[in-house]
């Protein structure tokens, strides 16, 4: 994978979901399209390109966000860049099908982690420090959203893939990509 | 599986720092938010934009009361409003007169119309500001909204970017009172309920739990019983002169609190503050 038109995308998405904020929320929830890119790269990329990548992106969108340590959204991207790196090769990877399921799947697993986190953290390692752990609500609507909203980004991506330089998949030893 | 070792290790850190750094201990690296601002500045004009065409204004618990009164009632009161605007009128150009006599009329402190750029890319209620210099801003500084509304307090003042943590988020307190509109007469009246601290709800609006039922409503005083669209605005110690009596919403609901004797009230600003597209900061001269 090549980097610069990976780090273009980054900036893009995070400013635009940064842009996007307090807008065209449902239920206080809003799509998650850092979340979706994380996708987009973890489903073509090699592995360890598309881990790195995920973790960048988790990293980045951690310094944009306040009251929350930094590693959580690293940790949590990596984790599901795995998941969907593992589904490779038994996915078709541009149906559309693929993509809400991803998308739905990925949203869940982030918001388990972050509500799981947010209940060990803040109601147990920092309790003191009486911060507000997130609603379980947003976060399962937002999943939802983003799910929802998958096939029109991924379709978008996926019409700028070559610029990425993916190798395609018999280039790599056993399937692998 | 055969990841790599420096991503394992990467992955490792961050699940470390996830759990065991202090909650606010990243803030002072998190000043990378100026950097967005090309894109996500014009995404948010637009947005607001595309929103305020589409998306219909929920109007305040105050004007949905308003919005029920007869034509009759309406036409009074612009009369009594055009009035008092005439009186209040004369009134600001005598008072100009004499500070311009006494050769004070430049103030100490002035205000300044900052941009909002975008928002927090967590589940806080937080808002990115773009204040240009940054001369005189400094975290705790109280920020406002048109036309005498507090928005919230600027939390992270960064190189050419802060944040501004709204009156809706969770855990946000203020202390402040109640004040009742008289449409009719064109004031306002402080009611006789005591102070009271009201906290973020994380969901736009915020809440004050544990009202005693006879301070909400005074046996035998009907007219001085709390109702829906009554505003609560701010007395808080903790905050400067300039904003007191800066409004923080108006009263949505009263319902019963689970303890009995006690009532739960909430407020909603007079805006979705996430979808603010200017704030006000005091700048020092």
């Amino acid at each position: 994978m090549r980097f610069f038109p990976f780090f273009i995308l980054a900036y893009v998405a995070l400013s635009v979901q940064v842009g996007l904020t307090g807008y065209g929320s449902i239920y206080q929830a809003r799509p998650n399209l850092v979340l979706l890119v994380a996708i987009f790269i973890a489903v073509n990329a090699h592995r360890d390109a598309a881990l790195l990548g995920c973790f960048l992106l988790g990293f980045a969108q951690d310094l944009l966000t306040s009251q929350s340590p930094l590693g959580l959204n690293a940790l949590s991207y990596s984790l599901i860049g795995i998941l969907v790196i593992n589904t490779q090769e038994i996915v078709y990877s541009d149906h559309f099908l693929t993509h809400i399921s991803l998308g739905l799947l990925s949203g869940l697993v982030y918001a388990f982690l972050i509500y799981a986190h947010g209940w060990i953290y803040y109601s147990l390692l920092h309790a003191s420090a009486k911060m507000a752990r997130p609603f379980v609500g947003p976060l399962v609507v937002s999943a939802f959203y983003t799910a929802g909203l998958a096939p029109f980004v991924l379709a978008l991506l996926r019409k700028m893939k070559r610029i990425f330089g993916f190798r395609p998949l018999r280039s790599h030893g056993n399937g692998r990509r | 599986m055969r990841f790599n070792r420096i991503l394992l290790s990467l992955m490792a850190l961050a699940a470390i720092s996830a759990l065991a750094m202090p909650p606010m201990m990243g803030d002072s690296i998190r000043k990378i938010s100026i950097l967005f601002m090309p894109i996500s500045s014009p995404v948010r004009r637009i947005a607001g934009s595309v929103d305020s065409r589409i998306v219909k204004p929920i109007p305040t618990p105050s004007a949905e009361i308003n919005a029920r009164r007869t034509a009759a009632q309406l036409q009074d009161d612009n009369e009594t409003l055009k009035y008092q605007v005439q009186f209040l009128d004369d009134e600001n150009k005598r008072l100009h007169a004499k500070l311009d006599a006494l050769g004070k009329l430049e103030s100490k402190t002035a205000v300044r119309m900052v941009p909002v750029v975008g928002g927090d890319l967590g589940t806080q209620q937080v808002l990115i500001l773009q204040p240009g210099s940054g001369d005189g801003v400094t975290s705790n500084m109280p920020v406002v909204y048109l036309p005498r509304n507090l928005a919230g307090k600027l939390e992270v003042v960064g190189l050419g970017a802060a944040r501004v943590r709204l009156i809706s988020d969770r855990n946000f307190t203020v202390t402040g009172i109640f004040q009742r509109e008289h449409k009719d007469l064109g004031r306002f009246q402080d009611m006789p309920q005591p102070l009271k601290t009201m906290e973020g709800m994380g969901k736009g609006k915020m809440v004050i739990r544990s009202v005693k039922k006879e301070e909400a409503a005074p046996p035998g005083h009907p007219e001085l019983s709390l109702a829906v669209g009554d505003q609560f605005v701010v007395r808080d110690k903790d905050l400067p002169e300039e904003v007191q009596g800066y409004k923080l919403g108006e009263i949505e609901s009263i319902s019963d609190s689970k303890q009995p004797q006690f009532v739960t009230i909430v407020l909603r600003p007079d805006q979705d503050l996430m979808k603010l597209r200017e704030v006000i900061l005091p700048a020092k001269k």
